[in-house]
């Protein structure tokens, strides 16, 4: 994205918050809110976009994830209403068919979704399928999905996000954060790589409740078990990390 | 007396073809004479043939020996690239002649899924133990073991996979200039009247 000359981080973040928001408005898969982000920075790193052009490639992303993710993809004219006429359907297939090609077709790219579902498996806090997920599932969902709209989080690789996440969520929940099957399975050692992502993190949950909001706001219904308003692991706490 | 009209409703004078006698087929029995034909031409032989029973006979023998012939050529081409198999792994391949028909009658059973006229008889292939793939199976994954969804014995190469792929192809790693923005975010409010699609 340092070659994009009109759009910057905050812009991103802007357009990130828009899309959980769509997301969560749509009642769409988790899978498909990140392969859209991933699509909108693979995007800005290949192709120039101008800042009236942003909104349109976010909703086009989020139109070709549901296409690639959803059982019932959403038609271009849902797009056309969420952006309150902005953009035409002419103009979201245009984009449609400049990212593709911009992409060369390779839609997929390993996202933190997937490692997370993996990470809490491990730690044994998944629940099994069509039950409640655990408190603790839905915080690390929580921190991973906060990192989504900083920009800066992308300088860590998805599995290191979503080790990083299920070790505070635990931390936070008052667990064991790391247990020899986590180490085998993420291949992270505590020590190692997780201190500089797990402070991000934490950086990040300790101040969701301001400026975008729209991750918190999503977490805060009873559906995700109000884990938003679950108070971050204090400083001092973090501070006593072994690392 | 035969008119010019006439002759010319008979067509072109077909070429005569001489019944081959039993040597001349015999002689031609090598597969690769008869086999290279074209089945166009075998044909026109057997229609000039239908009036000779026994010509027809003969030549019927021959094209059956020939098949065969062709067929044990084909064997012998295979077994060429067999024996480098068994060298390779160390133990034999079964032989082609091991292959069954299907069923007693050798018919399709489309019901049972059978491809063609002929099914690969694989009773005689030692049976895949399951033992190796239980050790690999994670005490993690102990519990998904049965559900064939949950992919439990690629999922370590899955994962692996991922891994590889996410150090390979990074979303976004370079850092970005930050500057405030000059004009504020045109953010799209939700509105109260949208409904919810699903719901």
């Amino acid at each position: 994205m340092s070659k994009q000359a009109e759009i910057d981080a905050e812009m991103r973040e802007v357009l990130v918050d828009w899309l959980v928001e769509i997301h969560d408005w749509f009642e769409l898969m988790p899978e498909t809110l990140y392969l859209a982000v991933s699509l909108v920075d693979r995007f800005l790193e290949k192709e120039q976009t101008t800042r009236n052009k942003l909104q349109l490639v976010g909703a086009t992303a989020l139109f070709m994830a549901a296409k690639y993710e959803e059982m019932r993809p959403l038609p271009a004219s849902d797009f056309v209403y969420i952006s309150r006429c902005t953009y035409t359907r002419e103009a979201i297939l245009r984009m449609e068919y400049l990212m593709l090609a911009s992409l060369n077709f390779q839609l997929t790219a390993p996202n933190a979704f997937v490692f997370v579902t993996r990470f809490a498996k491990v730690a044994g806090i998944a629940t099994a399928p069509r039950s409640p997920r655990s408190t603790t599932e839905l915080l690390a969902n929580y921190l991973v999905e906060l990192t989504l709209q900083d920009y800066k989080m992308l300088k860590y690789l998805p599995s290191t996000i979503c080790a990083s996440a299920v070790y505070l969520a635990l931390k936070t929940r008052g667990k064991t954060p790391w247990t020899p099957d986590l180490e085998k399975h993420s291949t992270y050692k505590e020590a190692d790589l997780l201190q500089a992502c797990v402070r991000d993190i934490h950086e990040l949950h300790g101040k969701a409740s301001t400026g975008l909001q729209a991750v918190h706001r999503k977490y805060s219904h009873e559906k995700y078990a109000n884990v938003s308003s679950i108070a971050p692991a204090d400083d001092f706490f973090l501070s006593l990390l072994v690392f | 007396m035969n008119s010019p009209s006439a002759e010319a409703q008979r067509g072109p004078p077909r070429a005569e073809v001489n019944p081959p006698s039993r040597q001349r087929l015999e002689h031609a029995a090598s597969p690769d004479s008869l086999a290279s034909l074209p089945s166009d031409l075998l044909t026109l032989v057997a229609d000039e043939l239908i009036d000779d029973t026994q010509c027809l006979a003969n030549f019927a023998a021959v094209c059956t020996r020939t098949l065969a012939a062709v067929r044990v050529a084909q064997r012998a081409t295979l077994s060429t690239p067999q024996a480098q198999v068994v060298r390779l792994i160390g133990r034999p391949m079964p032989s082609v002649s091991r292959v069954q028909p299907c069923g007693a009658e050798g018919k399709l059973d489309v019901a049972r899924g059978q491809v063609g006229n002929k099914r690969l008889n694989l009773g005689f292939l030692p049976r895949a133990s399951k033992t190796p793939v239980d050790k690999a199976v994670d005490t993690v994954d102990k519990a998904d073991a049965s559900d064939p969804q949950c992919i439990v014995p690629y999922l370590q190469d899955i994962y692996r996979h991922y891994r590889e792929a996410e150090v390979r192809r990074p979303a976004c790693r370079s850092t970005m200039h930050v500057h405030t923005l000059a004009h504020a975010p045109t953010r799209l409010p939700r509105s109260a009247s949208t409904p919810r699609r699903r719901t």
